[in-house]
């Protein structure tokens, strides 16, 4: 009995050794799971304007370099499968590297446009998206914040008219122009600057915009092809201190690549309710062979004087 | 024409002859030897006249024959064959007793019915006793019956730490485990290591994972039907064993001889004891904080059966567990103006308790069984957090604390009436209806903050309202035999369920057959569509505060399985079995957490959060090899599986590995019985590792470029960067795999019995992956980053367990008895 006493002694003292030796953490790496490298499309345009298009090359979760841009790539561009041109590249800032493939050619409405870019290791990527015609409507002001109750609700009511040829998609976005005071410290003068206020998230029954973005986006979905009357409310801003302020009424109709990586990066924000420990998700775009996105909007404005 | 005659008249004698054979009926219970406990669906099997008789669940079998003399091979699963010679001239009535296999010359594990001859074999019928458990590796001294239901063909462990078992790519809450008809929602103690059944309670486990008998309901995988030990008739005995962190008591014995016994054991946890200290020294020692971890748990199990007379039975039992995990961390910050001290502690407390009440009668051809069962699942995880600042200049001293208090619970009574109705040796029924009635406490939140002085500041409570959901399921199942070739089986169950205002309907067809080449070898297949009224919500974490069990509604359906499988087993007659399954699966409104959400939040209604139009599929073949006899018995097993699924908010819409699909899996247990005291035991498992989500690239958004243009110079590391993940669970993590051997050393005293187990599991120390969590580093160059790493729980981890065993014999006869 005491020799069985002995042994189990030494056994329990060698485990309770042995156990604060042994690690249980290790880091791991994941190399077998990386994807190729890619090059990544960064462009969103307009009608009437040149396409400017920035390419970097992507990179491994693991890599902590700076982002590499590309500048030798043969970007070459096609409006309605007619090719227009290669697209020169141009330096912005030569110590990072960024700079931009630019089109000499104005973009068009109601047009598709496609870019072809090869690169000499990375291969061949390409990516199209239509841009469609600058939306006519018109925007009325019902009710606004003032000087007597500067916290009122903004009510505004826009009309338009929904093309039954297409799937359109259009984004609803409300902002301030303002003549604002600035005070020379050493003068004392006053002067006023231009400046914007942007952020101003604008929510409609029809176009909820439970998540308060600055753009609100919706389908025609329940109005295809109608003539269409939509009210929008906003937080209405109001100081007397602004010599002038405008209210900017944007209405502008997407590509559907616009809409969808707009709405796919918002979708975390809609649906995130664990503040952050959402499910990993990938954003899917019209880049083939790459990352990215090219994507088209038209859009217009209508300034209404608020002082 | 005379001679034509002569043949016609003795060919007529012959078939009268035949047809006045007179007959009669054999009848009686088989019985355990000592215990004189009855022994459920044991065989007796006439090879010479090809008749096979089964017992029924009570043990007891009656069937008419020709007089003549019969020589019956008697066996059952954990009992030694015995062999009897039947002169049948007149009815008769026998008392058969079956002895133990107390000398383990078996691996008492059989991938078919009962038998160890493939003549009776069900698919996909695993059949477990707590003795095939004994001489398996324990683990921290403890051996555990989930433990060997993990080395069985089809059914995987998802990976260390994680609570439940995978089937055939099913999910942890498809498999309905019953303790004597009583469902236990949670089976897992110490993250899976050890399961809430002692041996001591378990007489035997039956799983079905293919054809699922139409008795039993309400999971779409498989059945874990445990059979409890309600005790030994004739002697008492007992044993108290002691390991590196649990110590047991059991005793069993007749309160009335022949006629009512009972069983009751309580094990308890005592690794909080040195985890305690352990983990205060480490937790000091990695993060400077002082810290602590304690873990603590029981289990208790009662079980009593009294038979009235030879046709009624009564029986109960009882069980109860309880988890206890404590958690506190104690963080002082120091800074020039103040003092602050976080504490954190953290209380997760879960309690299972069932109890059946089970009346058994016999009623001419028809064996009548009634269970009343009642089932409770709790959860209740606590957290107080108090922040303590003292600020120096002011000499003010500040101390707020919050407590969050959540509780989850399931609450189920049950009565289930069943019928074994043998018409003739090839037409058999078994038909009844069960109910039951369940109540959910879905979430349940409880969140206070006190002040300086201790008084309420803020308190809040949220309720989601509690659901009732009833389920109600008449069945039947025809078995027909012909001429012992031939098994088919045909069932249906007609099951009805409502919850809040909703119910459903459905029509569940199974059917099964199985035909016998030859001696030994048995080719099976079979249908089955099941149904699934409730799910469990559970997360990637591993922290079980996250399980909750909810049920189906209006807005999330049940879930549907069809599962189509088939095989074929050879037996040997010296022992060796060797088998081949394959399977397919598919199923339907599967459920998981909407995007974004990884645990239930306090504030939305439950059903909002989860997203119920998953599809599955999943199908693999299984290989399983043993051998049965002699000294050294072995047995291996392998799966092939795949498993996938689809949801149209996840992935894109575009279907997924499940997390646990594991391509292949392997274990390989082989045992030696050395001489009268030594047995050895070797078990290898393996199993490709589970699957996970990882970023497969990153790259530049617009954003990114725009502050490049701001900041008019190079950005380091990460910022504003886009992740890829390429899609959902794309990275397999290595493959989880584990040595584990044991030694049971065995010395018998005259009514005392020694046994010392010295087991080490993870012999070569594998790092298996418990939970994989993302963590800052920085690299040579100073830039930040986030690294994974990976953590596991369990190293090499030798240890000793200890069992006294007695046993109390009367030498007279008990005066009463004369």
């Amino acid at each position: 009995m005491m020799v069985a006493t002995k042994y189990k002694a030494i056994l329990y003292i060698s485990i309770w050794c042995l156990l604060p030796v042994i690690s249980c953490q290790k880091e791991i790496k994941f190399n077998s799971a990386y994807a190729p490298i890619k090059q990544v499309i960064n462009c969103n345009f307009s009608p009437e304007s040149n396409l400017y298009v920035n390419i970097s090359k992507s990179k491994q979760p693991s890599d902590f370099n700076s982002i590499e841009f590309l500048n030798n790539c043969k970007v070459d561009l096609y409006e309605d499968g007619v090719f227009i041109e290669t697209m020169p590249y141009t330096v912005s800032d030569t110590l990072s590297g960024l700079g931009w493939y630019i089109s000499r050619y104005k973009l068009k409405q109601a047009k598709t446009y496609k870019i072809i870019s090869a690169h000499p290791e990375l291969g061949v990527a390409a990516a199209e998206e239509y841009l469609p015609y600058r939306p006519f409507f018109t925007a009325n002001l019902f009710q606004h914040a003032d000087s007597v109750n500067d916290s009122k609700t903004g009510i505004i009511t826009i009309t338009f008219n929904d093309s039954a040829l297409f799937k359109d998609y259009y984004y609803f976005s409300v902002y301030y122009r303002i003549l604002k005071p600035v005070v020379n410290p050493t003068t004392g003068d006053t002067t006023y600057k231009t400046d914007y206020i942007f952020n101003i998230p604008a929510t409609s029954t029809e176009a909820p915009n439970p998540i308060n973005y600055s753009r609100t986006l919706f389908s025609d979905n329940n109005f295809d092809g109608q003539n269409k009357t939509m009210t929008f409310t906003f937080q209405s801003k109001y100081s007397v201190v602004n010599k002038k302020i405008d209210l900017i009424v944007e209405f502008a109709a997407l590509g559907f690549n616009f809409y969808d990586w707009t709405m796919q990066q918002l979708k975390p924000a809609y649906s995130n309710l664990n503040e952050g420990q959402e499910e990993p998700s990938n954003l899917i775009s019209n880049i083939q062979n790459g990352y990215g996105h090219f994507s088209a909007y038209s859009s217009r404005t209508v300034d209404i004087k608020i002082r | 024409m005379k001679n034509a005659c002569i043949l016609w008249i003795l060919f007529f004698a012959v078939i009268t002859a035949g047809y006045s054979q007179n007959s009669y009926v054999i009848k009686g219970k088989i019985t355990e030897q000592k215990t004189r406990e009855l022994i459920s669906f044991a065989n007796l099997y006439d090879s010479a006249q090809n008749i096979h008789l089964v017992a029924d669940s009570n043990g007891y079998f009656e069937m008419k024959l020709n007089a003549g003399t019969y020589n019956f091979e008697i066996s059952s699963v954990g009992y030694q064959t015995i062999y009897k010679n039947i002169d049948l001239t007149k009815d008769i009535d026998l008392k058969i007793e079956l002895r133990q296999d107390v000398a383990l010359d078996e691996i008492i594990v059989t991938t078919d019915k009962i038998n160890k001859t493939a003549q009776n074999n069900a698919a996909g019928l695993t059949t477990l006793s707590s003795m095939s458990v004994e001489r398996l590796p324990a683990f921290l001294g403890e051996k555990d019956i989930m433990k060997a239901v993990l080395l069985t063909p089809g059914i995987q462990s998802g990976q260390e730490g994680a609570r439940g078992i995978f089937v055939r790519g099913g999910s942890p809450d498809q498999n309905l485990v019953l303790f004597h008809h009583a469902p236990i929602y949670n089976v897992a103690h110490i993250y899976n290591f050890l399961s809430v059944f002692t041996l001591e309670s378990v007489s035997k486990m039956d799983i079905h994972k293919s054809y699922i008998p139409v008795q039993f309901g309400g999971r779409l995988s498989s059945v874990l039907d445990i059979e409890p030990n309600f005790g030994n008739t004739q002697t008492w005995k007992g044993d108290y064993s002691i390991s590196f962190i649990t110590q047991k008591f059991h005793i069993e014995g007749p309160l009335k001889k022949d006629r009512t016994s009972f069983n009751f054991s309580l094990r308890d946890c005592h690794a909080g004891l040195f985890l305690y200290p352990l983990s205060k020294k480490q937790y000091k020692s990695a993060s400077g904080n002082e810290g602590s971890i304690a873990y603590y748990f029981y289990d208790m199990n009662m079980a009593i059966k009294h038979q009235v007379n030879e046709k009624n039975t009564f029986s109960w039992s009882f069980y109860l567990g309880q988890d206890f995990y404590n958690f506190s961390e104690l963080k002082v910050v120091n800074t020039f103006k103040k003092t602050e001290r976080r504490s954190t502690d953290k209380r997760i407390k879960w309690m299972n308790a069932a109890n059946t009440f089970e009346w058994n009668t016999k009623f001419k051809k028809l064996n009548i069984s009634n269970y009343y069962n009642f089932s409770w699942y709790q959860l209740t995880p606590k957290q107080f957090l108090s922040v303590d600042e003292t600020k120096f200049n002011s000499r003010v001293r500040t101390s707020t604390s919050t407590d969050y208090y959540t509780r989850s619970r399931i609450m189920e009574n049950g009565w289930q009436t069943n019928i074994e109705h043998i018409i003739n040796k090839q037409h058999q029924l078994n038909y009844g209806i069960k109910f039951s009635d369940r109540n959910f406490l879905i979430n349940k939140v409880n969140y206070s903050i006190k002040d300086t002085l201790g008084n309420v500041v803020d308190k809040k409570e949220f309720k989601n309202p509690t659901v009732n959901a009833i389920d109600f399921y008449a069945y039947a199942d025809y078995l027909f035999s012909w001429k012992e070739k031939l098994e088919l089986k045909l069932g249906l169950q007609l099951f009805t369920y409502a919850a809040a205002k909703k119910t459903f309907f459905y029509a569940l067809p199974r059917a099964e057959i199985i035909y016998h080449p030859v001696k030994g070898m048995s080719m099976r297949a079979s249908a089955g569509y099941t149904v699934q009224p409730l799910h469990l919500l559970t997360n990637n974490t591993g922290d079980i505060q996250n399980d909750v069990w909810v049920p189906a509604t209006k807005n999330i359906a049940p879930e549907t399985a069809w599962q189509f499988s088939g095989g074929m087993q050879y037996d040997h007659p010296k022992g060796y079995t060797i088998s081949l399954d394959g399977y397919y699966k598919t199923m339907n409104h599967l459920t998981d957490y909407k995007y974004g959400i990884t645990y239930l939040v306090d504030k939305i209604p439950w059903e909002k959060q989860m997203i119920n139009t998953g599809k599955g599929e999943a199908y693999g073949m299984e290989f399983f090899f043993a051998k049965t006899k002699g000294q050294f018995t072995a047995w291996c097993k392998y799966n092939l599986s795949w498993s996938t699924r689809q949801f149209p908010e996840l992935n894109q819409g575009k279907p997924f590995f499940y997390k646990y699909d594991r391509r292949h899996d392997i274990s390989i247990v082989l045992q030696y019985k050395m001489k009268k005291h030594f047995d050895f035991s070797v078990a290898w498992t393996y199993g490709t590792g589970w699957r996970m989500t990882t970023p497969t690239a990153s790259y530049a958004s617009d954003y990114t470029i725009y502050t490049y243009d701001q900041a008019n110079e190079p950005l380091l590391g990460t910022q504003n960067m886009i992740t890829d993940w390429n899609e959902k669970n794309n990275y397999v993590l290595p493959a989880y795999h584990h040595l584990d051997i044991g030694m049971n050393y065995t010395k018998q005293a005259k009514r005392v019995q020694h046994q010392l187990n010295v087991s080490v599991y993870n012999v070569y120390n594998n790092f298996n992956i418990f939970t994989v969590y993302q963590d800052g580093s920085t690299d040579m160059n100073g830039n930040k980053y986030q690294k994974y790493t990976k953590l596991s729980l369990f190293p090499v981890m030798p240890s000793i367990g200890y069992t006294v065993k007695f046993e109390i014999k009367k030498d007279k006869t008990n005066p009463q008895e004369k």
